[in-house]
């Protein structure tokens, strides 16, 4: 089951084989905790939040699934960005999609706080997202996504008009949005 | 890799069972059997558990105390938070900040309507009750107020500040129940959503599923002509209201076609041209339709046969946030540590070398440690809401909570930018005001 895309995980997860989703939380949670670290700086806010973003995801699995291909990064991404500003939103981290799961709260110990932390550092979150999607896409994405700058500050670095990071980064969130929603 | 991600794991995977129907698992049936209550409850997809059949039309309803704006620490001021609606705008009777709409009830309760509050922070709130009157407010059932089954008005001062933007952008909502149904964070309703697991014995009973409500609502900008939404298998289209392009849709239930995930808040980071599709699907519009001058241009997951052309970004660009203007930022940082029990208290004071005037803008402090391991990392960032004169001095307080044995550098800046969300603290357009640094002992 390993060999398989994450597409055919969330596949058979729809079908209802509980390990493809197991492979897939496996394959993909270290590198949503480091997105997820990398912007609340907090190892237990990043780790409620994580546990949010995949109960969500089972949630849009079951509602709205996603047509993906390949790699779910994208997808999941983008659910814990929402996850995220939702939480920046509301001066909570929302729990919403675990209550509809029923999932029950988890605590968190040193050990695991440690454990993120180690993630994080051995997690190169622009690395992995480099192979997951287009270069020009990837670049826009990082710094308007991942790191949240302006168009003009981006469009200065990358030395083009904020005209073209704007068209860059609509291209990149619609490359989520389709791996998220399979249309638009 | 861990209790945590283990004990995460194994729910997700009993989650997968109750969702996807493993035959083995009958915890998991039990799940399952929660989770075809109405699909949209947990996903902030505007449920308001307000009974229509209880309050027809025609009833003669009562009217009970006002609500009260929220009170504690976090409540806004003039020049705090969201701020307070301006002068003016707070009128008890129909007045311009009470929109011209009146949408029916799906059981035919009383009508809902809109307000938008300008408020002393520039910024524009919403919010959504029901028409009593010309009078806007909730009504005490589904646990609001101790189910007096009276009308409460809705004072303009009660904002809720997830419902507040910037005036300059897009702003879609979907509402959830006790923030819209009841103005009162923090207020315990004596039931929860229909559908809703009981997270404990002791918590209270759902609420009647036939109750609930889905609310869309949003301010499009001058520019918005109309709206068009699918329900009952057609397209229904309704114009927007007023120079803030405002618009309400009231469900009597959600669809099961509406996706979920949470708010996508394209809102209020993007201006009109990069408002995703999916965003305004995500808030339960097909198509919305522009108009720039004497043209007409229409956006959205559903193109309208017979409308207009799809808009082009450079037709349909708004204004973005202007970026702050002052060029000299620079602030010396004083700090001055506390130690307390579970780490220290760092008192941080600058004076601010530019003003803060309203809620587009603020400083923020932030800080990250760098030590030997178990603290090779981690940090914390605290907004700084409220209007600052250029010249001021500004204090701060932020907590380092320190485990045992963590020991290392704490390198924090003080920082000056445009806020995407309000209360959000500084997310576009950062500088650096000043640097500290503190040596954890």
């Amino acid at each position: 089951m390993a060999a398989l895309t994450d597409g055919e995980l969330l596949d058979r997860t729809r079908a209802g084989d509980r390990e493809a989703f197991g492979v897939l939380y496996e394959r993909r949670h270290e590198l949503v905790l480091a997105f997820l670290l990398k912007r609340t700086r907090d190892p237990e806010v990043a780790m409620d939040l994580m546990a949010e973003t995949f109960a969500a995801s089972l949630v849009a699995l079951a509602d709205r699934p996603p047509a993906i291909d390949g790699s779910a990064a994208p997808w999941l991404l983008t659910i814990a960005r929402n996850a995220l500003i939702d939480s920046y939103r509301h001066g909570k981290v929302e729990s919403a999609a675990r209550q509809r799961l029923a999932l029950e709260p988890l605590a968190i110990s040193d050990s695991d706080v440690e454990r993120v932390l180690q993630v994080a550092a051995e997690t190169d979150l622009l690395v992995r997202l480099a192979v997951e999607l287009p270069t020009d896409q990837f670049e826009a994405l990082r710094a308007r996504i991942l790191d949240e700058r302006g168009y003009e500050e981006i469009a200065r670095q990358l030395e083009c008009s904020a005209a073209v990071v704007r068209k860059r980064v609509s291209r990149a969130i619609s490359t989520l949005r389709q791996a998220r929603q399979g249309s638009t | 890799m861990s209790d945590f991600h283990s004990d995460h794991k194994h729910q997700l995977l009993r989650a997968v069972d109750a969702l996807f129907g493993a035959p083995h698992s009958n915890p998991a049936r039990q799940i399952r059997s929660r989770r075809r209550l109405p699909v949209l409850v947990a996903i902030m997809i505007g449920a308001l558990l307000l009974a229509a059949a209880a309050f027809a039309a025609s009833r003669i309803i009562g009217v009970g105390s006002p609500v009260r704006p929220s009170g504690g620490p976090e409540r806004s001021s003039l020049s705090t938070g969201v701020g307070i609606p301006v002068q003016g705008s707070h009128s008890r009777h129909r007045s311009a900040s009470l929109l011209p709409i009146s949408v029916p009830d799906p059981a035919g309760g009383l009508p809902w309507g809109m307000r938008i509050v300008t408020t002393t922070r520039g910024l524009l709130c919403v919010q959504i009750g029901r028409l009593l009157d010309d009078r806007l407010g909730v009504l005490g059932q589904d646990g609001q107020f101790k189910n007096d089954r009276l009308f409460h008005e809705l004072p303009a001062g009660a904002l809720d500040q997830s419902t507040c933007s910037q005036p300059d952008v897009v702003a879609l909502y979907r509402e959830f129940g006790p923030a819209a149904a009841s103005p009162l964070p923090g207020e315990i309703p004596s039931c929860s959503y229909p559908g809703s697991p009981r997270a404990e014995p002791s918590a209270p009973p759902s609420c009647p599923a036939q109750d609930e409500r889905m609310i869309a609502f949003g301010v499009l900008g001058p520019h918005a002509v109309s709206v068009s939404y699918k329900a009952t298998n057609r397209v229904h289209t309704v114009e927007t209201s007023g120079s803030h392009g405002a618009y309400l849709i009231v469900f009597p239930r959600p669809p099961a076609q509406a996706p979920v995930n949470g708010d996508f808040m394209a809102a209020s980071i993007v201006p009109t041209e990069q408002l995703p599709v999916a965003a305004i699907q995500g808030y339960l519009l097909s198509t919305i339709v522009f108009r720039f001058g004497d043209r007409r241009c229409q956006t959205g997951p559903e193109h309208q046969p017979g409308g207009p052309p799809a808009c082009t970004a450079s037709r349909t660009a708004t204004p973005v946030l202007s970026p702050p203007a002052a060029s000299n930022l620079h602030s010396r940082v004083t700090l001055v540590a506390r130690k307390r029990a579970e780490g220290y208290a760092l008192d941080l004071t600058f004076i601010a070398p530019a003003a803060v005037h309203n809620a587009n803008t603020a400083y923020g402090a932030e800080y990250t440690m760098r030590g030997s391991y178990p603290c090779e990392a981690g940090g914390a960032g605290q907004p700084i809401e409220r209007d600052i004169k250029r010249g001021q001095r500004v204090h701060v307080v932020m907590s380092v909570n320190q485990k045992p044995g963590c020991h290392g550098m704490i390198y924090g800046r003080i920082l000056l930018g445009r806020q995407g969300a309000p209360l959000a603290g500084p997310t576009y357009d950062e500088r650096t005001v000043g640097r500290f640094s503190f040596d954890l002992p």
